[in-house]
């Protein structure tokens, strides 16, 4: 193709070469082919209107270019001391040296977009259809049959109004290869909620509207900084702007708010203000503290409501002093959002929990890989095991040296082991076992990055730490570490003989799927086929394990085998409901009959192992299910593929703009 | 990178609104080589539809009433005036799209040719595989007919072996393997389609069920509308 271009290019200047360069050809007339792509920008009009502006490399505050001081100014309260950050830094260039901004922030103009956005044939058409809605009584299939769409009053269905979603992730704009740059970016998307499905989440009716500042993301407290920008312009359009549309192109009244905020567990958070999911306050949907996560007596937890969260978060923003801020943050485990500002948004009603990061990439992945043991059988250790196990099964409460599930990382394990049992001796001498433990089991989840499941993006979010070093102290975890999960899931074997492994690797590869359907690896549980996405565990889940469980389960008189197969009927249950793309309140409540179910029976078939966050947020899938509908519709699978695109941009290293 | 992100949406929104006689968007198709695809006026390609299944189209487009017409067998002759006559031939197709997702004929794709489907008619959702599909032109419209065989239920007897009865949450069911020999075909349009079925094939005996079976489970379209 580009040989094809080329050609075409030599012949604009040289037309005789049409005819094979012969003199008999044909005598054409000079034409121009222009062969720079900023003449083709410049005919399609297709340039945005990109907002560039200069930012703190550590407290990401905004300054302008005129006034840009040495040093950062931004205190964080009024009497903390200022950022004191450099903001200026010499660049070599053709010219010579040249004294430059540390870093920049651009963000993408609404109103412009929004003119570019309406102005497509059909856009509005489509929109329409929305505001004429019909609801389901009984079934409810998009949002637009939900409460959720009802919670702004009538402006969503109100016509010429449109009602957005938030979204918010983190992605290493260099993919994530391991040895390469580690760097964050952070993608803020909005979609259309007004569109239908199959036309919200297309490049051109999102609206991107920034790019965090790489190379690290935004913490809990600098996160206001980057959405500010964002917030700001938005504010205005509750009230509503004169919009130039493909309808009206002198312009009408068009107004705009934001409904579901959404993204992964932890970006939420950062996002909406809440404290991190190994805090106190650990659930930004009620009051349960982190040390009663297990709990699963729903009917007595005491709710949250968006206006305690915007009272505390006021307090926080207006407190004057980092003491007083860390204060209330411990009491409410609140902070302030840009968010907040927005004078029609619940923070709590209006946060999504996201089924790929919550449900496929949290329970299940928990539940294939510590629950049931599935790739601890890979380790060297357990071979000897696997062999006698041909005999019988090897039961879940056995209790193999906890050091077994590190032996499949690529590490000097004899040299890790030693150590370990050195940590071993040290805590028993200062009786604190368990939170030595806990931190050789943490850094186990980290190093099995190559291994099943594990990766810095969307690993299993609990094994991540809060990154809030620079925040000036305001720890996430007042407990000082007594909270830290005790988790004893690497303690457990494999519930799988290897006999029952090859079955499940058997029904892996014969089972016959449509070509859309990613199968996963033939070979799971071992630590070559690397991280699972989160709809191969879904199909992992909903389609294969059910088809070949039950034969290796049922027939069996062992009766652990029937508590385990009933545990895995009521998640695979689970799954189905929360995955579907409608929802009743028969289904959603059947979710939480099922997963209490499950709860109930890990409890008893793993007692070891403690339940993490994720366990506790999937607890309010019921009610999000009858206030959203269905929560697959927004769940972050349409961000992660923007984000995949934004990653696959070719940008020469530069990835600021 | 935010830049050309959007630039890369105002393209596409761009290419998608511009009429095909725009220059640009014939470059973009000659980039992308993406022919046109058009039935052949001349009708060539045309085959002569297998008795047994004309029959059943036949039997389907009178039954289901789609159309106010009345169609008439083509060997029933002499045809009146202005009789509408359902040709003997029409186009194979091996394949179509619906709602996104590939649909083929079991030779081409076991996997895609695995449907569950809703029967209009009775009501009652059910599965198969589809073995051929033929495109006639009624009334000006291009109409996919699909040929199913759909799955054999187990006897009452198997039934109660099949441990999946006792749970619905999996969604899935237990039928005879499929047979040559003994396929009970069925006629579908497009729009019956619900979603693909993934299955497992299991030897006689499992279950203590003494035929082979196939597990289906219907979990893949998740009620999608």
């Amino acid at each position: 193709m580009a040989m094809e271009l080329g050609r075409l290019i030599s012949l604009s200047t040289n037309p005789s070469q049409l005819a094979g360069g012969t003199n008999n050809s044909l005598p054409l007339p000079p034409f121009h082919l222009p062969c720079d792509v900023r003449t083709a920008m410049s005919a399609l009009s297709i340039e945005p209107n990109i907002i560039r502006s200069i930012c703190c490399p550590k407290c990401l505050s905004k300054y302008s270019l005129d006034t840009l001081p040495q040093v950062c100014l931004r205190r964080e309260t009024p009497r903390a001391r200022p950022c004191g950050e450099e903001l200026w830094t010499t660049r070599s260039t053709r010219g010579g040296p040249r004294r430059v901004p540390r870093r920049l922030y651009s963000t993408q103009d609404f109103e412009s977009w929004l003119e570019f956005f309406l102005s497509q044939p059909g856009i509005e058409d489509a929109i329409d259809k929305s505001y004429t809605h019909k609801r389901s009584p009984h079934v409810m299939h998009s949002i637009f049959d939900s409460p959720a769409w009802q919670s702004l009053g009538n402006f969503s269905t109100t016509p010429g109004n449109l009602t957005f979603s938030y979204y918010i992730d983190w992605f290493n704009p260099f993919t994530n290869k391991i040895a390469g740059k580690s760097v964050s970016c952070g993608a803020i998307l909005m979609s259309c909620l007004n569109l239908p499905y199959e036309l919200q989440h297309l490049p051109q009716n999102t609206f991107f509207a920034g790019i965090t500042p790489p190379p690290e993301e935004p913490t809990m407290t600098t996160i206001t900084a980057v959405s500010d920008p964002i917030i700001d312009r938005l504010k205005p359009m509750w009230d509503g702007r004169l919009i130039k549309t493909y309808r009206y192109p002198r312009g009408i009244h068009k107004r705009a708010a934001v409904l579901a905020r959404i993204g992964d567990l932890l970006a939420m958070r950062k996002a909406m203000g809440f404290a991190g999911v190994t805090s106190h306050h650990f659930c930004s949907f009620c009051k349960l503290l982190y040390a009663e996560r297990a709990d699963i007596d729903h009917e007595n937890w005491d709710e949250r409501t968006g206006q305690e969260v915007l009272e505390a978060a006021l307090e926080w923003k207006q407190a004057s002093t980092k003491k007083r801020r860390k204060e209330i943050f411990k009491e409410h485990g609140v902070r302030w959002s840009s968010l907040h500002a927005l004078p029609y948004g619940d923070p709590v009603r209006h946060t999504v929990l996201g089924v790929m990061h919550n449900w496929l990439e949290g329970v299940l992945q928990h539940h294939a890989r510590v629950l049931w043991g599935i790739g601890i059988v890979a380790s060297k250790f357990d071979k000897a095991a696997i062999d006698d196990s041909k005999a019988g099964p090897t039961s879940a409460f056995t209790t193999p040296h906890p050091l077994n599930s590190l032996m499949d990382i690529d590490i000097e394990t004899d040299i890790l082991e030693e150590e370990v049992e050195i940590l071993f001796q040290e805590s028993r001498q200062y009786l604190d076992t368990p939170s030595h433990i806990s931190r050789v089991r943490s850094e186990a989840s980290i190093l099995l990055v190559n291994g099943f499941g594990g990766d810095s993006d969307h690993e299993d979010i609990d094994f991540r730490p809060d990154s809030d070093s620079d925040s000036g102290g305001e720890s996430e975890d007042s407990s000082d570490g007594d909270e830290i999960d005790a988790d004893n899931s690497w303690e457990a074997g494999c519930v799988f003989t290897a006999e029952e492994l090859s079955r499940i690797h058997a029904c892996l590869s014969e089972t016959v799927i449509p070509s859309w359907v990613e199968r996963p690896p033939l070979n799971l549980g071992q630590k070559s086929h690397g991280k699972l996405k989160a709809d191969q565990w879904f199909v992992l889940f909903s389609i294969l394990l059910p088809l070949t469980l039950p034969e290796i389960w049922q027939p069996s008189s062992n009766d652990h085998h029937k508590v385990l197969f009933e545990n895995f009927y009521n998640l695979v249950t689970c799954t189905n409901i929360v995955c579907a793309y409608s929802v009743t309140q028969e289904s959603a409540d059947a979710y939480l009959d099922h997963y209490i179910k499950y709860r109930q029976s890990s409890q008893v078939l793993f007692p070891n192992i403690t339940p993490r966050p994720n366990h506790h947020y999937a607890m309010h899938n019921a009610d999000l299910m009858k206030f959203w509908g269905p929560l697959i519709r927004l769940s972050e699978f349409s961000g992660e593929r923007h984000n995949g695109g934004l990653q696959r941009i070719k940008t020469n290293s530069h990835i600021c703009g | 990178m935010l830049r050309q992100m959007c630039r890369r949406g105002r393209l596409m929104a761009f290419l998608q609104n511009s009429t095909t006689s725009d220059p640009i968007k014939t470059a973009m198709n000659i980039l992308l080589q993406k022919p046109s695809a058009k039935e052949d006026p001349s009708g060539a390609g045309l085959k002569v539809v297998p008795l047994e299944v004309y029959n059943a189209i036949l039997a389907h487009l009178n039954s289901a009433r789609i159309t106010s017409a009345f169609f008439r067998h083509a060997q029933a002759i002499p045809h009146p005036d202005n009789a509408c006559v359902l040709p003997r031939s029409a186009f194979p197709v091996n394949q179509v799209k619906h709602k996104c997702r590939n649909y083929s004929t079991f030779d081409m794709h076991h996997g895609n040719s695995s449907v569950y489907f809703a029967a209009k008619e009775e009501f009652r959702p059910d599965s198969g595989h589809i073995e051929s599909m033929w495109r006639y032109k009624i009334d000006g419209v291009l109409r996919t007919f699909i040929v199913l065989s759909v799955h054999q239920p187990l006897f009452p007897q198997d039934e109660a072996c099949n441990p999946y009865r006792l749970y619905p949450g999996f969604l899935a069911k237990v039928v005879y393997t499929r047979q040559l020999d003994n396929l009970a075909l069925t006629i579908l349009e497009q729009d019956q389609i619900v979603g693909h079925v993934a299955y497992y094939s299991r030897p006689p005996g499992t279950f203590g069920i003494t035929r082979a079976t196939s597990i289906l489970v219907n979990s893949l379209h998740r009620n999608r509308d």
